[in-house]
């Protein structure tokens, strides 16, 4: 019955009751949000485990600091406060091994670049999108795949709205921008429903 | 509704040409919230911290440093 009942609460409720020190209701939170933040730690990490790790931190760090938490935001919005701040943290404690990895795919991608028929245009877009810095990186990853909006974004990123904003803006202008210089990507998106040319509407209406 | 159109469009292309693949069987997720609760259960939850809330900032001790000084105390010029 009691797992029953707490099925229907909302976030806030079940924080309300965790606080109250009830551990069963920050399990249906778990249930709740373990999907989405598997699937945005992932975007970041690229290694399932890692983006278990990830999962798994974010979920402890927020019943740490649950006590302090006042519903001024989403839950959702503070859990991926958390996780995106523990996936840069990850990301810089394996940034050797990942400069590591990263030279291995560029001297792969050199081969590659010729052949670009047998690459994928998901493949191509998620190594552009590895590339952009990690503010903007964020940004875009949680504007597009996620759909929050640019003030979820902004309280998630911990900076002001035009800022969150603008770091999406250029995320965009630089995809853009690679692309265009690979005069054989740019050949090769038109085959894909004018894919860029929708782009380049978007980035100048919002420019 | 000119600056939408482009913007739905280009959400829909890049999501699904960018999109993440997740484990989808559920007993995969079971596990994950099961290894989750194990790792909460060794974990306490921490205090909320004195300077949480605007009361207490206000009840502080140092407060009186920020209230303005009586018209009636002595200038430092004089």
């Amino acid at each position: 019955m009691v797992g029953r009942g707490l099925e229907t609460k909302t976030d806030l409720e079940l924080v309300g009751i965790v606080q109250g020190g009830d551990r069963r209701a920050f399990s249906e939170l778990v249930k709740r949000h373990q999907r989405g933040l598997l699937r945005l730690s992932l975007r970041f990490m690229k290694d399932l485990s890692l983006a278990e790790d990830v999962v798994q931190e974010s979920f402890i760090k927020a019943y740490e600091k649950l006590a302090g938490f006042e519903g001024r935001s989403a839950f959702k919005s503070w859990l991926y406060q958390i996780a995106v701040n523990t996936a840069r943290n990850k990301i810089r404690e394996f940034r050797r091994e990942t400069t590591d990895i990263d030279k291995v795919h560029l001297a792969v991608d050199a081969v590659a670049e010729t052949t670009l028929v047998h690459g994928s245009i998901a493949d191509l877009l998620q190594k552009e999108v590895e590339k952009l810095p990690f503010r903007q990186r964020t940004a875009l990853v949680l504007r597009v795949y996620e759909d929050l909006s640019f003030n979820e974004i902004a309280h998630i990123m911990e900076c002001p709205y035009d800022t969150a904003k603008a770091n999406y803006r250029h995320a965009l202008m630089k995809l853009r921008e690679t692309f265009e210089k690979r005069q054989e990507l740019k050949s090769w998106t038109a085959d894909v429903g004018g894919f860029w040319s929708e782009m380049n509407q978007y980035v100048e209406a919002e420019g | 509704m000119k600056k939408t159109t482009p913007l739905i469009q280009w959400h829909k292309t890049l999501r699904s040409e960018g999109d993440v693949e997740i484990p989808m069987d559920p007993a995969y997720y079971e596990a994950l919230h099961d290894r989750i609760m194990s790792a909460v259960a060794k974990t306490e939850m921490k205090p909320e911290p004195w300077y949480a809330r605007p009361g207490r900032l206000l009840r502080a001790p140092w407060r009186s440093w920020f209230v303005p000084a009586p018209s009636s105390a002595p200038s430092s010029r004089s």
